[in-house]
Order: C-alpha cells, then sequence, then structure tokens
C-alpha cells in the first residue's frame, strides 16, 4: 500500500507505506541482504559475487510507480492520492564494515557520478517532483541495515522543508535585486568564519549560524549550481575531497564512527525555473550531542517546530575544527 | 536475471571531459522484476 494523505492543517501531504512494517530488521552480517551473493551463500539483493557501486530499486518502498488509487477516497478537506514515485537504495561498495568516512576520495567521487547520474534519470521521470538523495547511517538514527548505503526518493511533490527554503530563496531574490540567499548566507559565512571548517577550491563545509543540531554541518557549492548534475568536474573531485575531511572529522570527534543524518537539497525535477534559487548542498545532522548522550526531537521540537538548542554553533564548529587541524 | 539494455557507457556532457572517470552502467532485472544497476569505474583499479 502506498498512499498519500492530505494534512489540510499544516498543508503537506503524509506518505503511508504500511508494507514497510515488515521490512528486513538488523539482520546478522552473514545474512546481510545488501551484500554481494557468494557462490553457494544465500540470494541476496545483489545478484552478483562483487560490485563497485549498485543500485536497486528497494524493497519496501515509500513510494511506487505503479502505487494505484486509494481505496480510502478521502474527503475534499482531506484528499488522499496514489504514494507514485521512485524509492532507490543506492549501495556504496560491497566491503560489509566500510562506511563513508573510511573509503578512498576516488570512490566517493564515484559515488557523486552515480548520485547525479540517479538525480538526471529519475528527475526526467513524470511523477517525480523532487529527488531526495540522503543517507541514514547509525543505528541512533534508526537504520535497519548497516552494510554502507543510501537511500534516493522521488517525491511526487515538492517536500515540505526544501519547498519552505526554495520559497524563502525565491523571495529573497526578488526584495534583493536577484540576489541568491544561499550565496550571500556562504560569503557571510565566510566573512565570519568562526563556524567555517573547511574551505576547499570549490565548496565549503561549515557549521551555520542557526544550526539545528548540535554538530550539524553543510557543504555549500561555492558557485551557484543548482543541482549535483550540473557541478563540473573540479567541482565534482573537490566535493568529494571536503566530503572525505569532513566525514573523518566527523568520526574523530568522539572516536567512533558517528551516525548522522545526510541529505541533499537542489533544484526540483517538477519542470520550474529554479536558476539563481536553488542551490546545490549538503547538510549533515549529527545526533550526537555529546560521546552518550543524543539530541532527541522532543515535545518542542516536534509538536511546535521550534528547535531548542544548548550549544551555540560557534562553540561546535571550534571543537569540530579542532579535530580537523588536528587531524 | 536478465539484462535489459546493453551495457552502456556515460559519456561527459561537461567542460573537463578528459578528467571525467568513465564508467560503466549496467541495468538488468531482478527476479521479482525490481532493477538493479552496477556502476564500474574504470579508475578504481588505480584506487588511491
Amino acid at each position: 500500500l502506498n498512499q498519500l494523505r492530505w494534512d489540510p492543517t499544516l498543508r503537506e501531504w503524509v506518505a503511508y507505506a504500511t508494507h514497510r512494517q515488515d521490512r528486513t530488521f538488523l539482520p546478522p552480517a552473514e545474512y546481510c541482504p545488501l551484500c554481494p551473493t557468494r557462490p553457494g551463500g544465500f540470494p541476496t539483493e545483489v545478484p552478483r559475487e562483487s560490485y563497485e557501486i549498485a543500485v536497486f530499486e528497494n524493497r519496501f518502498p515509500s513510494f511506487a510507480p505503479n502505487a494505484p488509487v486509494p481505496d480510502e477516497e478521502g474527503s475534499v478537506l482531506t484528499p488522499t492520492a496514489p504514494g507514485r514515485g521512485i524509492c532507490e537504495v543506492v549501495l556504496y561498495s560491497d566491503d560489509h564494515d566500510a562506511t563513508l568516512a573510511t573509503m578512498s576520495e576516488r570512490r566517493i567521487r564515484n559515488l557523486i557520478e552515480v548520485w547525479a547520474d540517479r538525480y538526471e534519470e529519475l528527475g526526467a521521470s513524470e511523477e517525480v517532483e523532487y529527488v531526495f538523495i540522503f543517507e541514514n547511517k547509525g543505528e541512533a538514527i534508526g537504520v535497519t541495515l548497516h552494510h554502507p548505503h543510501g537511500q534516493i526518493y522521488g517525491y511526487p511533490f515538492i517536500p515540505p522543508r526544501p519547498a519552505k527554503e526554495l520559497e524563502a530563496a525565491r523571495e529573497y531574490r526578488e526584495h534583493e535585486e536577484g540576489r541568491c540567499l544561499h550565496c550571500d548566507l556562504l560569503s557571510q559565512e565566510h566573512e565570519d568564519a568562526r563556524r567555517v571548517l573547511i574551505k576547499g577550491e570549490h565548496f565549503t563545509a561549515f557549521v551555520p549560524f542557526y544550526a539545528h543540531f548540535p554538530f550539524e554541518a553543510h557543504v555549500y557549492s561555492r558557485r551557484c549550481a543548482p543541482s549535483i548534475a550540473d557541478l563540473e568536474s573540479a567541482e565534482r573531485r573537490d566535493l568529494a575531497s571536503v566530503l572525505k575531511r569532513l566525514l573523518v572529522d566527523y568520526d574523530s570527534l568522539f572516536g567512533f564512527s558517528l551516525p548522522y543524518m545526510m541529505v541533499m537539497h537542489q533544484a526540483p525535477t517538477d519542470g520550474g525555473a529554479y536558476d539563481g534559487i536553488a542551490h546545490f548542498h549538503i547538510e549533515f545532522y549529527p545526533p550526537n550531542r555529546t560521546a552518550d548522550k543524543l539530541k532527541y526531537l522532543a515535545g518542542s521540537e516536534t509538536g511546535a517546530g521550534a528547535f531548542i538548542m544548548d550549544v551555540l554553533p560557534e562553540v561546535s564548529a571550534e571543537t569540530l575544527r579542532g579535530k580537523i587541524e588536528g587531524s | 536475471v536478465s539484462t535489459l539494455d546493453a551495457s552502456w557507457w556515460i559519456t561527459a556532457g561537461r567542460t573537463n571531459v578528459q578528467e571525467e572517470p568513465e564508467v560503466k552502467k549496467e541495468r538488468e532485472a531482478k527476479d521479482d522484476g525490481r532493477y538493479i544497476i552496477f556502476y564500474t569505474f574504470e579508475d578504481e583499479e588505480e584506487e588511491d
């Protein structure tokens, strides 16, 4: 069942995918469904003995290309719709124990090629209005499989958070003589410098002035490229280098492989005009506020939508930068 | 597993063509009809 129900109070769709209740949950490593199928071994999702990077349709998709019209009709106030879209799993490596942080820059660079290819292919699909590339890493985030992998959701609508961001950027552009909101934010971060973590040739990693998580980091393209597919070769190479450095430093922060959510924000694929509005960037939200304490999205964050932070971004940036300079 | 389309090579449409890693993209159908795509890069053997 893939079904959308409209919440008129928040003016957003909620996706229902009840079959996901049955998805594989933290299997032992020898029964990992994302490892290659070894000779004589059990058949995994990957019918090969080895692979570099592989992408497949999620067996338990939140959105599906042929989702039927829901039996539940809803009402004028609360309509329903088929949960049509595409959900893919991206396998970063056939090495079960690898993480993005332990991979070579070259592998990350090649992964960027794959992400760009998926953005273009899924974005060309009529039902997909937004290609959302992301990774949930670590049990603290709720991952059900440890094998290094990310996901891609091809949404049949522009999801609320990117939509809000795009609306802000569009209004800023209208009121500030065509200026890009993200370019100006990046300039401000460069000028201030206190929250800048890594300054590559084409990308900058920084803790945003308004971070919502203690060690949140954003990785911005210096050029106003609308999507990952618009990045030039040198930019892709630099992005791989900046990501590698940031991820290694994340892992040295508390001395263990840091859980995080990694999400990419870029231009929707709904046929609209987003030049100067969508500015490709990656956001990382690690849930840890200390080695053994997590930041929970509790009453204020979930019920009021208001984040309460107990660490200033300048302080967490200084802590992270200490790790970077020492590495 | 059947091959849906022949293996093909992504060619770069950007300016620094010589710097693009060449990639082989193979799309196959799984037993239950879902697709799987394998990306193989020429430069992976020169791992840094």
